[in-house]
């Protein structure tokens, strides 16, 4: 509990690692995935509060906004986010999980993750179809 | 484990960069954004039916308990959104001491004035509901 600084680089480290041809197993994969859907969901999160500031200059524009994220695209981009979602919550899980049980099987827990991403994207396809 | 394993290795069960309090602050804003982000899909996308309208959004943050869920959540979101972004940050080499013991001071300004860019929407809102 004390040894809380972590030797930074880690992002150069696994980019020189892969560069000389180290294949990246499912943990290092897992990681490198839940980075990139980690900044993309921050960005959301910008364009969220974006759109719904359009409620500054009144009803009528966001209205406008509102109309705009009720588009076929617009849906499509917004299903593609869910699975975004869904990845991000299952591997910090997995995150979690791995911090309790150092021991618990990389393999196993990133198949529970992918599965668990798969299932419940799937099942709640009904709710985010355009 | 293959080589490129061994240098992430260390996000396992290391606690990750600088400070226990960040660190707990990223793990227990992510275990409430699990329950509460598909809470708030669920409200949007299948609790409320028809397109989503000023008139609309007004009217369920009318009620103390939307109002506290929503901002409460933003800020959850936020806050761990830019915990996210101070590690991703913290992981450059060469920053040196200066730089590293400024990003968290940076983080929390640009968090707390988009906090408060948040809190004039929710405003907007309450003025639509006229309250």
């Amino acid at each position: 509990m004390m040894e809380v600084w972590r030797r930074p680089g880690v992002t150069r480290r696994f980019l020189v690692r892969v560069r000389r041809g180290a294949p990246p197993g499912v943990g290092a994969l897992a990681w490198v995935a839940h980075r990139i859907t980690g900044l993309v969901l921050l960005g959301y999160l910008f364009l969220h509060l974006y759109t719904l500031g359009s409620i500054l200059q009144g009803p009528a524009p966001f209205d406008t906004a509102m109309a705009l994220m009720a588009q076929p695209a617009v849906r499509l981009l917004e299903l593609g986010l869910v699975w975004v979602v869904l990845f991000h919550a299952f591997n910090g899980i997995r995150l979690i999980v791995l911090h309790l049980i150092p021991a618990a099987s990389q393999r196993a827990l990133a198949c529970a993750v992918g599965a668990a991403t798969v299932v419940v994207g799937l099942a709640s396809l009904p709710l985010f179809l355009p | 484990m293959g080589e490129a394993d061994a240098a992430v290795n260390d996000t396992r069960t290391a606690l990750p960069a600088a400070g226990i309090g960040a660190w707990l602050g990223l793990y227990l804003t992510g275990m409430f954004l699990v329950v509460f982000v598909p809470a708030h899909l669920w409200v949007l996308h299948y609790a409320s039916v028809g397109p989503i309208s000023a008139r609309a959004v007004a009217e369920r943050l009318r009620t103390p308990f939307f109002q506290v869920l929503d901002l409460g959540l933003f800020a959850v979101a936020l806050s761990h959104g830019l915990l996210g972004l101070r590690r991703v940050l913290l992981d450059f080499e060469g920053l040196g001491p200066r730089v590293q013991r400024t990003i968290p001071w940076v983080l929390l300004l640009v968090g707390a004035a988009i906090f408060a860019w948040g809190v004039q929407i929710l405003r907007a809102f309450l003025r639509v509901a006229g309250m």
